[in-house]
Protein backbone atom coordinates (compact mmCIF):
# COMPACT_ATOMS: atom_id res chain seq x y z
CA UNK A 1 0.00 0.00 0.00
CA UNK A 2 1.42 3.47 -0.77
CA UNK A 3 0.81 6.02 1.69
CA UNK A 4 0.80 9.82 0.97
CA UNK A 5 0.56 12.60 3.50
CA UNK A 6 -1.73 15.35 3.29
CA UNK A 7 -0.67 18.84 5.02
CA UNK A 8 -4.27 19.88 6.23
CA UNK A 9 -3.60 23.03 6.88
CA UNK A 10 -6.91 24.74 7.12
CA UNK A 11 -7.54 25.99 3.50
CA UNK A 12 -10.78 25.11 1.55
CA UNK A 13 -11.66 21.49 0.34
CA UNK A 14 -9.24 18.79 0.80
CA UNK A 15 -11.25 16.02 0.88
CA UNK A 16 -11.87 16.13 -2.41
CA UNK A 17 -8.21 15.30 -2.64
CA UNK A 18 -7.54 12.95 -0.08
CA UNK A 19 -10.60 10.88 -1.77
CA UNK A 20 -9.14 11.16 -5.18
CA UNK A 21 -6.19 10.23 -4.07
CA UNK A 22 -7.61 7.40 -2.33
CA UNK A 23 -9.66 6.32 -5.37
CA UNK A 24 -6.30 5.65 -7.18
CA UNK A 25 -4.99 3.67 -4.21
CA UNK A 26 -3.68 5.75 -1.67
CA UNK A 27 -3.43 5.61 2.13
CA UNK A 28 -4.12 9.19 2.91
CA UNK A 29 -3.10 10.47 6.05
CA UNK A 30 -4.13 13.78 7.09
CA UNK A 31 -2.07 15.86 8.92
CA UNK A 32 -3.00 18.49 10.78
CA UNK A 33 0.43 19.54 12.47
CA UNK A 34 3.78 18.42 11.26
CA UNK A 35 4.31 15.67 14.23
CA UNK A 36 2.05 13.94 12.32
CA UNK A 37 4.41 13.75 9.33
CA UNK A 38 6.28 10.35 10.19
CA UNK A 39 7.04 7.60 7.89
CA UNK A 40 6.68 9.76 5.22
CA UNK A 41 6.44 8.49 1.35
CA UNK A 42 4.54 11.25 -0.15
CA UNK A 43 3.54 14.69 0.71
CA UNK A 44 0.69 16.45 -1.11
CA UNK A 45 0.26 20.34 -0.37
CA UNK A 46 -3.37 21.07 -1.67
CA UNK A 47 -4.31 24.88 -1.63
CA UNK A 48 -6.96 27.27 -2.57
CA UNK A 49 -7.64 30.61 -2.08
CA UNK A 50 -5.31 33.40 -1.30
CA UNK A 51 -1.40 32.47 -1.56
CA UNK A 52 -0.90 34.98 1.59
CA UNK A 53 -3.46 33.47 4.14
CA UNK A 54 -2.20 30.08 3.08
CA UNK A 55 1.44 30.16 3.25
CA UNK A 56 0.55 32.20 6.77
CA UNK A 57 -1.50 29.48 8.07
CA UNK A 58 1.09 26.90 6.37
CA UNK A 59 3.58 28.57 8.37
CA UNK A 60 1.72 28.99 12.19
CA UNK A 61 1.40 25.64 11.60
CA UNK A 62 5.15 24.98 11.57
CA UNK A 63 4.83 22.69 8.22
CA UNK A 64 7.56 25.02 6.20
CA UNK A 65 10.99 23.39 8.04
CA UNK A 66 10.07 20.07 8.19
CA UNK A 67 8.93 19.70 4.51
CA UNK A 68 11.43 21.52 3.47
CA UNK A 69 13.97 18.82 5.34
CA UNK A 70 11.51 15.98 4.01
CA UNK A 71 11.76 16.98 0.60
CA UNK A 72 16.01 17.84 0.71
CA UNK A 73 15.83 14.07 1.60
CA UNK A 74 14.07 13.23 -1.65
CA UNK A 75 10.47 12.84 -0.16
CA UNK A 76 8.45 13.53 -3.29
CA UNK A 77 5.82 16.23 -3.48
CA UNK A 78 2.80 17.16 -5.10
CA UNK A 79 1.63 20.66 -4.41
CA UNK A 80 -1.91 21.56 -5.57
CA UNK A 81 -3.20 25.05 -6.92
CA UNK A 82 -2.04 27.43 -4.61
CA UNK A 83 0.14 24.55 -3.09
CA UNK A 84 1.98 24.97 -6.45
CA UNK A 85 2.20 28.38 -5.73
CA UNK A 86 3.64 27.72 -2.68
CA UNK A 87 6.24 26.08 -3.78
CA UNK A 88 8.02 29.60 -5.32
CA UNK A 89 9.90 32.14 -4.05
CA UNK A 90 7.25 34.83 -3.82
CA UNK A 91 3.69 36.22 -4.71
CA UNK A 92 2.25 39.37 -5.06
CA UNK A 93 -1.22 38.24 -4.75
CA UNK A 94 -2.63 40.84 -2.23
CA UNK A 95 0.52 41.92 -1.38
CA UNK A 96 4.35 40.92 -1.30
CA UNK A 97 4.54 37.28 0.41
CA UNK A 98 7.71 35.27 0.25
CA UNK A 99 7.06 31.25 -0.52
CA UNK A 100 8.99 28.09 0.20
CA UNK A 101 11.56 28.30 -2.29
CA UNK A 102 11.43 24.75 -3.42
CA UNK A 103 11.05 25.63 -7.15
CA UNK A 104 12.63 28.86 -8.22
CA UNK A 105 9.67 31.61 -9.39
CA UNK A 106 7.75 34.02 -8.73
CA UNK A 107 3.68 34.32 -8.82
CA UNK A 108 2.08 37.01 -10.35
CA UNK A 109 -1.33 38.00 -11.49
CA UNK A 110 -2.49 36.85 -14.60
CA UNK A 111 -2.66 38.74 -17.74
CA UNK A 112 -6.30 40.45 -18.46
CA UNK A 113 -5.75 41.31 -21.95
CA UNK A 114 -5.63 38.66 -24.58
CA UNK A 115 -2.58 38.86 -26.76
CA UNK A 116 -2.70 39.64 -29.55
CA UNK A 117 -5.71 41.09 -30.07
CA UNK A 118 -5.91 43.57 -26.33
CA UNK A 119 -9.48 42.40 -26.00
CA UNK A 120 -10.46 41.81 -22.02
CA UNK A 121 -9.71 38.49 -20.50
CA UNK A 122 -11.92 37.32 -17.50
CA UNK A 123 -10.09 36.65 -14.53
CA UNK A 124 -10.40 34.12 -12.74
CA UNK A 125 -9.08 32.39 -15.18
CA UNK A 126 -11.83 29.18 -14.22
CA UNK A 127 -11.29 26.68 -17.59
CA UNK A 128 -10.84 23.28 -18.53
CA UNK A 129 -7.81 24.29 -20.95
CA UNK A 130 -5.51 21.71 -22.62
CA UNK A 131 -1.92 20.75 -21.08
CA UNK A 132 0.39 21.36 -24.10
CA UNK A 133 4.17 20.18 -23.88
CA UNK A 134 7.47 22.43 -23.05
CA UNK A 135 10.10 21.97 -26.04
CA UNK A 136 12.30 19.46 -25.23
CA UNK A 137 10.96 18.11 -22.21
CA UNK A 138 9.44 14.20 -22.35
CA UNK A 139 6.59 13.75 -19.92
CA UNK A 140 8.09 9.61 -19.25
CA UNK A 141 9.14 9.28 -15.59
CA UNK A 142 6.98 12.07 -14.24
CA UNK A 143 3.16 12.07 -13.16
CA UNK A 144 2.14 13.24 -17.19
CA UNK A 145 3.85 10.12 -18.44
CA UNK A 146 -0.03 8.59 -18.71
CA UNK A 147 -1.39 12.02 -20.40
CA UNK A 148 -1.77 13.31 -23.65
CA UNK A 149 -0.89 16.25 -24.93
CA UNK A 150 -4.15 17.86 -25.60
CA UNK A 151 -5.74 16.33 -22.87
CA UNK A 152 -7.92 18.72 -20.50
CA UNK A 153 -7.68 19.76 -16.76
CA UNK A 154 -9.68 21.99 -14.31
CA UNK A 155 -7.68 25.20 -13.99
CA UNK A 156 -9.59 28.12 -11.20
CA UNK A 157 -7.22 31.01 -10.74
CA UNK A 158 -6.19 34.51 -11.04
CA UNK A 159 -2.38 34.06 -10.43
CA UNK A 160 -0.23 31.86 -12.08
CA UNK A 161 3.57 30.83 -11.44
CA UNK A 162 6.18 32.08 -13.11
CA UNK A 163 9.50 29.81 -13.84
CA UNK A 164 13.22 31.38 -12.90
CA UNK A 165 14.16 29.13 -15.26
CA UNK A 166 12.62 26.70 -18.14
CA UNK A 167 13.87 23.33 -17.02
CA UNK A 168 11.63 23.49 -14.13
CA UNK A 169 8.32 23.80 -16.55
CA UNK A 170 6.97 20.17 -17.96
CA UNK A 171 3.25 21.62 -18.92
CA UNK A 172 1.44 24.98 -20.17
CA UNK A 173 -1.87 25.56 -21.02
CA UNK A 174 -3.07 28.26 -23.15
CA UNK A 175 -5.39 31.35 -21.84
CA UNK A 176 -6.01 34.44 -23.97
CA UNK A 177 -3.13 33.44 -25.85
CA UNK A 178 -0.43 33.64 -22.69
CA UNK A 179 1.30 30.03 -21.76
CA UNK A 180 0.91 29.52 -18.63
CA UNK A 181 2.46 27.04 -16.05
CA UNK A 182 0.03 24.16 -15.69
CA UNK A 183 3.41 21.98 -14.28
CA UNK A 184 6.45 22.50 -12.47
CA UNK A 185 9.13 20.11 -11.50
CA UNK A 186 12.44 20.05 -9.63
CA UNK A 187 13.46 16.42 -8.89
CA UNK A 188 10.93 14.90 -7.18
CA UNK A 189 8.72 17.60 -6.37
CA UNK A 190 6.12 18.48 -8.83
CA UNK A 191 3.09 21.33 -8.77
CA UNK A 192 -0.10 21.46 -10.80
CA UNK A 193 -1.86 24.72 -11.42
CA UNK A 194 -4.89 22.85 -12.02
CA UNK A 195 -6.79 20.53 -10.03
CA UNK A 196 -5.92 16.53 -10.41
CA UNK A 197 -8.94 16.04 -8.26
CA UNK A 198 -11.24 17.74 -10.13
CA UNK A 199 -10.10 17.07 -13.81
CA UNK A 200 -11.82 13.70 -14.33
CA UNK A 201 -9.90 11.04 -15.66
CA UNK A 202 -7.11 13.01 -16.71
CA UNK A 203 -6.57 14.36 -13.25
CA UNK A 204 -6.76 10.99 -12.15
CA UNK A 205 -4.63 9.61 -13.86
CA UNK A 206 -1.70 11.88 -12.88
CA UNK A 207 -2.61 11.27 -9.31
CA UNK A 208 -2.28 7.33 -10.08
CA UNK A 209 0.95 7.33 -11.34
CA UNK A 210 2.28 10.22 -8.67
CA UNK A 211 1.16 7.33 -6.32
CA UNK A 212 2.21 4.48 -8.14
CA UNK A 213 5.87 5.49 -9.11
CA UNK A 214 6.64 5.47 -4.68
CA UNK A 215 9.25 3.59 -3.91
CA UNK B 1 -11.37 31.10 -28.62
CA UNK B 2 -13.22 31.33 -25.70
CA UNK B 3 -13.22 27.47 -23.80
CA UNK B 4 -17.07 26.96 -22.84
CA UNK B 5 -17.95 25.16 -19.70
CA UNK B 6 -21.25 22.75 -20.23
CA UNK B 7 -22.64 22.39 -16.05
CA UNK B 8 -25.19 20.12 -15.60
CA UNK B 9 -27.60 21.79 -13.01
CA UNK B 10 -29.98 19.62 -10.78
CA UNK B 11 -32.66 20.88 -8.44
CA UNK B 12 -33.11 19.14 -5.61
CA UNK B 13 -36.25 18.71 -3.22
CA UNK B 14 -34.11 16.32 -1.46
CA UNK B 15 -33.56 13.46 -1.69
CA UNK B 16 -35.43 13.96 -5.38
CA UNK B 17 -33.86 15.41 -8.30
CA UNK B 18 -36.84 17.52 -9.92
CA UNK B 19 -37.73 19.86 -12.70
CA UNK B 20 -39.47 23.12 -12.46
CA UNK B 21 -41.09 25.36 -15.02
CA UNK B 22 -40.22 29.24 -14.41
CA UNK B 23 -38.75 27.57 -11.43
CA UNK B 24 -41.51 25.77 -10.07
CA UNK B 25 -44.08 23.34 -10.85
CA UNK B 26 -42.18 20.49 -9.68
CA UNK B 27 -42.10 16.91 -11.41
CA UNK B 28 -39.89 14.26 -10.22
CA UNK B 29 -36.96 13.07 -12.29
CA UNK B 30 -35.15 10.53 -9.92
CA UNK B 31 -32.02 10.02 -7.95
CA UNK B 32 -29.70 13.08 -8.49
CA UNK B 33 -26.55 10.81 -7.13
CA UNK B 34 -27.30 8.22 -10.36
CA UNK B 35 -27.85 11.51 -12.74
CA UNK B 36 -24.66 13.66 -11.50
CA UNK B 37 -22.73 9.98 -12.03
CA UNK B 38 -23.90 9.68 -15.58
CA UNK B 39 -23.21 13.03 -16.46
CA UNK B 40 -19.89 12.45 -15.00
CA UNK B 41 -19.23 9.46 -17.10
CA UNK B 42 -20.66 11.73 -19.90
CA UNK B 43 -18.38 14.26 -19.72
CA UNK B 44 -19.56 17.13 -18.17
CA UNK B 45 -17.92 19.77 -16.82
CA UNK B 46 -19.27 20.68 -13.74
CA UNK B 47 -22.11 20.24 -11.52
CA UNK B 48 -24.40 22.37 -10.03
CA UNK B 49 -26.61 21.09 -7.32
CA UNK B 50 -29.27 23.78 -6.49
CA UNK B 51 -31.23 23.04 -3.05
CA UNK B 52 -34.80 24.42 -4.11
CA UNK B 53 -36.68 24.05 -0.63
CA UNK B 54 -33.92 25.36 1.23
CA UNK B 55 -35.92 28.98 1.98
CA UNK B 56 -38.74 26.85 3.07
CA UNK B 57 -37.05 24.83 5.05
CA UNK B 58 -34.37 27.74 6.76
CA UNK B 59 -31.39 26.04 5.88
CA UNK B 60 -29.19 24.24 2.79
CA UNK B 61 -29.92 20.01 3.12
CA UNK B 62 -27.80 18.50 0.83
CA UNK B 63 -24.61 18.02 2.49
CA UNK B 64 -25.19 14.32 1.94
CA UNK B 65 -26.00 14.33 -1.39
CA UNK B 66 -23.01 16.97 -1.98
CA UNK B 67 -20.81 14.11 0.22
CA UNK B 68 -21.84 11.32 -1.94
CA UNK B 69 -21.49 12.53 -5.19
CA UNK B 70 -17.83 14.20 -4.27
CA UNK B 71 -16.50 10.18 -3.15
CA UNK B 72 -16.65 9.47 -6.99
CA UNK B 73 -17.54 12.42 -8.98
CA UNK B 74 -14.12 13.85 -9.87
CA UNK B 75 -15.02 17.06 -11.51
CA UNK B 76 -16.31 20.60 -9.72
CA UNK B 77 -19.11 20.89 -7.61
CA UNK B 78 -21.03 23.80 -7.08
CA UNK B 79 -24.16 23.76 -4.44
CA UNK B 80 -26.64 26.53 -3.73
CA UNK B 81 -29.95 27.12 -1.77
CA UNK B 82 -29.95 28.68 1.55
CA UNK B 83 -26.28 29.34 2.15
CA UNK B 84 -26.18 32.11 4.43
CA UNK B 85 -23.21 32.19 7.11
CA UNK B 86 -19.50 31.25 7.12
CA UNK B 87 -20.54 28.08 8.86
CA UNK B 88 -22.56 27.09 5.82
CA UNK B 89 -20.02 27.51 3.23
CA UNK B 90 -17.70 25.40 5.45
CA UNK B 91 -19.82 22.61 6.17
CA UNK B 92 -20.26 22.75 2.39
CA UNK B 93 -16.82 22.83 1.77
CA UNK B 94 -16.10 19.97 4.04
CA UNK B 95 -18.99 17.92 2.24
CA UNK B 96 -16.91 18.10 -0.39
CA UNK B 97 -18.31 21.76 -2.49
CA UNK B 98 -15.76 23.53 -4.85
CA UNK B 99 -18.01 26.61 -5.07
CA UNK B 100 -20.89 27.83 -3.26
CA UNK B 101 -23.94 30.12 -4.61
CA UNK B 102 -25.55 32.60 -3.35
CA UNK B 103 -28.51 34.70 -3.89
CA UNK B 104 -30.90 35.59 -0.67
CA UNK B 105 -28.36 35.87 1.68
CA UNK B 106 -26.40 38.54 -0.53
CA UNK B 107 -29.10 40.44 -1.69
CA UNK B 108 -30.40 40.42 2.13
CA UNK B 109 -26.38 41.20 3.34
CA UNK B 110 -23.85 42.51 0.26
CA UNK B 111 -21.15 42.26 2.52
CA UNK B 112 -21.27 38.86 3.24
CA UNK B 113 -20.08 38.30 -0.35
CA UNK B 114 -16.73 40.15 0.74
CA UNK B 115 -16.36 38.17 3.84
CA UNK B 116 -17.05 35.03 2.41
CA UNK B 117 -14.55 35.92 -0.55
CA UNK B 118 -12.24 36.61 1.82
CA UNK B 119 -12.18 33.76 3.89
CA UNK B 120 -12.76 31.02 1.09
CA UNK B 121 -11.28 32.79 -2.08
CA UNK B 122 -13.28 34.68 -4.78
CA UNK B 123 -13.49 31.74 -6.92
CA UNK B 124 -15.01 29.95 -4.56
CA UNK B 125 -18.57 32.47 -4.32
CA UNK B 126 -20.72 31.94 -7.33
CA UNK B 127 -23.50 34.89 -6.93
CA UNK B 128 -26.34 33.37 -7.96
CA UNK B 129 -28.88 35.74 -9.88
CA UNK B 130 -32.50 35.53 -10.92
CA UNK B 131 -33.85 37.53 -13.02
CA UNK B 132 -37.07 38.46 -14.12
CA UNK B 133 -37.67 40.80 -16.82
CA UNK B 134 -39.40 44.51 -16.29
CA UNK B 135 -42.45 45.65 -18.43
CA UNK B 136 -41.03 49.45 -18.25
CA UNK B 137 -37.25 47.63 -19.23
CA UNK B 138 -34.79 46.35 -17.62
CA UNK B 139 -34.50 43.19 -14.82
CA UNK B 140 -35.50 42.74 -11.51
CA UNK B 141 -33.62 40.61 -9.32
CA UNK B 142 -35.59 37.53 -7.24
CA UNK B 143 -35.33 35.41 -4.52
CA UNK B 144 -36.59 32.06 -3.22
CA UNK B 145 -36.60 30.51 -6.62
CA UNK B 146 -38.18 33.60 -8.46
CA UNK B 147 -41.03 33.95 -5.90
CA UNK B 148 -39.76 37.33 -4.10
CA UNK B 149 -38.80 40.49 -5.41
CA UNK B 150 -36.13 42.63 -4.00
CA UNK B 151 -36.49 45.54 -6.09
CA UNK B 152 -32.88 45.77 -6.71
CA UNK B 153 -31.82 46.04 -10.57
CA UNK B 154 -30.18 42.90 -11.90
CA UNK B 155 -27.74 45.26 -13.86
CA UNK B 156 -26.70 47.84 -10.54
CA UNK B 157 -26.35 44.58 -8.57
CA UNK B 158 -24.04 42.49 -10.69
CA UNK B 159 -21.79 45.97 -10.30
CA UNK B 160 -21.92 46.03 -6.78
CA UNK B 161 -21.30 42.44 -5.93
CA UNK B 162 -18.24 42.15 -8.44
CA UNK B 163 -16.74 45.59 -5.90
CA UNK B 164 -17.22 43.39 -2.98
CA UNK B 165 -15.61 40.17 -4.00
CA UNK B 166 -17.10 37.36 -6.51
CA UNK B 167 -15.72 35.18 -8.59
CA UNK B 168 -18.33 33.85 -11.08
CA UNK B 169 -22.13 34.38 -11.49
CA UNK B 170 -25.07 31.71 -12.34
CA UNK B 171 -27.62 33.93 -14.07
CA UNK B 172 -31.17 32.33 -14.43
CA UNK B 173 -33.99 34.45 -16.28
CA UNK B 174 -36.76 33.37 -14.17
CA UNK B 175 -38.86 34.29 -17.66
CA UNK B 176 -37.03 31.82 -20.06
CA UNK B 177 -36.12 28.84 -17.22
CA UNK B 178 -37.80 25.38 -17.98
CA UNK B 179 -39.36 27.07 -21.49
CA UNK B 180 -36.82 25.41 -23.81
CA UNK B 181 -37.45 28.33 -25.95
CA UNK B 182 -33.48 29.80 -25.38
CA UNK B 183 -31.57 31.90 -23.00
CA UNK B 184 -32.57 35.37 -22.96
CA UNK B 185 -29.91 36.94 -24.68
CA UNK B 186 -30.68 40.49 -24.07
CA UNK B 187 -30.22 39.83 -20.35
CA UNK B 188 -27.11 37.66 -20.39
CA UNK B 189 -25.43 40.14 -23.04
CA UNK B 190 -26.14 43.43 -20.53
CA UNK B 191 -24.62 41.55 -17.61
CA UNK B 192 -21.49 40.12 -19.44
CA UNK B 193 -21.00 43.45 -20.83
CA UNK B 194 -20.92 45.12 -17.66
CA UNK B 195 -19.04 43.05 -15.67
CA UNK B 196 -15.94 40.93 -15.92
CA UNK B 197 -16.22 38.19 -13.76
CA UNK B 198 -17.12 34.75 -15.72
CA UNK B 199 -20.88 34.50 -16.27
CA UNK B 200 -22.89 30.85 -16.81
CA UNK B 201 -25.92 30.93 -18.10
CA UNK B 202 -28.76 29.20 -17.32
CA UNK B 203 -32.49 28.61 -17.80
CA UNK B 204 -34.33 27.98 -21.27
CA UNK B 205 -32.01 25.24 -22.98
CA UNK B 206 -34.07 23.41 -25.55
CA UNK B 207 -31.39 22.52 -28.74
CA UNK B 208 -27.86 22.39 -28.93
CA UNK B 209 -28.04 25.95 -30.48
CA UNK B 210 -29.15 27.83 -28.08
CA UNK B 211 -26.12 27.82 -26.57
CA UNK B 212 -24.17 28.47 -30.05
CA UNK B 213 -26.67 31.47 -29.54
CA UNK B 214 -26.02 32.10 -26.31
CA UNK B 215 -22.47 32.24 -26.58
CA UNK B 216 -21.80 34.06 -29.59
CA UNK B 217 -24.41 36.84 -28.97
CA UNK B 218 -24.51 36.73 -25.09
CA UNK B 219 -21.13 36.44 -24.22
CA UNK B 220 -21.15 33.88 -21.69
CA UNK B 221 -18.03 31.60 -20.50
CA UNK B 222 -20.58 28.39 -19.14
CA UNK B 223 -24.08 27.19 -19.89
CA UNK B 224 -25.94 25.59 -16.88
CA UNK B 225 -28.56 22.59 -18.68
CA UNK B 226 -31.24 21.30 -16.65
CA UNK B 227 -34.41 19.90 -18.41
CA UNK B 228 -32.11 18.54 -21.88
CA UNK B 229 -30.06 16.50 -19.82
CA UNK B 230 -32.63 15.43 -16.86
CA UNK B 231 -35.33 14.29 -19.99
CA UNK B 232 -32.83 12.54 -22.27
CA UNK B 233 -33.64 14.90 -24.50
CA UNK B 234 -29.77 15.16 -25.70
CA UNK B 235 -26.72 13.14 -24.73
CA UNK B 236 -23.81 14.96 -23.75
CA UNK B 237 -21.86 13.93 -26.97
CA UNK B 238 -24.80 14.75 -29.12
CA UNK B 239 -24.52 18.85 -27.27
CA UNK B 240 -20.94 18.73 -27.83
CA UNK B 241 -21.01 17.46 -31.28
CA UNK B 242 -23.24 20.16 -32.38
CA UNK B 243 -21.34 22.48 -30.88
CA UNK B 244 -17.83 21.72 -31.97
CA UNK B 245 -19.76 21.97 -35.82
CA UNK B 246 -20.47 25.22 -34.86
CA UNK B 247 -17.39 26.01 -33.64
CA UNK B 248 -18.10 26.47 -30.37
CA UNK B 249 -14.99 25.20 -28.40
CA UNK B 250 -15.85 22.94 -25.14
CA UNK B 251 -13.66 20.19 -23.56
CA UNK B 252 -12.73 17.40 -26.03
CA UNK B 253 -12.78 13.94 -24.15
Amino acid sequence: MKHIHLCDYGVGNIYNVQRALEHEGAAVHMCTAPEQLVDVQAIVIPGVGAFGDSITKFRELGFENPVKKLVAEGVPLLGICVGMQMLGNSSEEHGYHEGLGIIAGHVKRLNDKTIPEGAPLRLPHISWSSLETVQGKKWANTPLENVQPGEYAYFVHSYAFECESDTNLIATCNYGGHKIAAVIQSGNVYGTQFHPEKSGNTGLKILNHFIQSLA
Amino acid sequence: MKQIRLIARLDIKAPKLIKGINLEGVRVVGDPEEYAQKYYKDGIDEIFYMDAVATLYGRNSLTTLVSNTAHNVFVPLTVGGGIRTIDDVNRMMRAGADKVAINTAATKNPKILSELSQRFGAQAMVLSIEAKAIKSGGWEVYTDNGRERTGRDVLEWVSEAKQLGIGEIILTSVDKEGMQQGFDIDLIRAVTQRVDVPVIASGGMGHPEHIVEVVEKGGVDAVAIAHCLHYGKFSLSEIRDHLFKSNIKVRKL
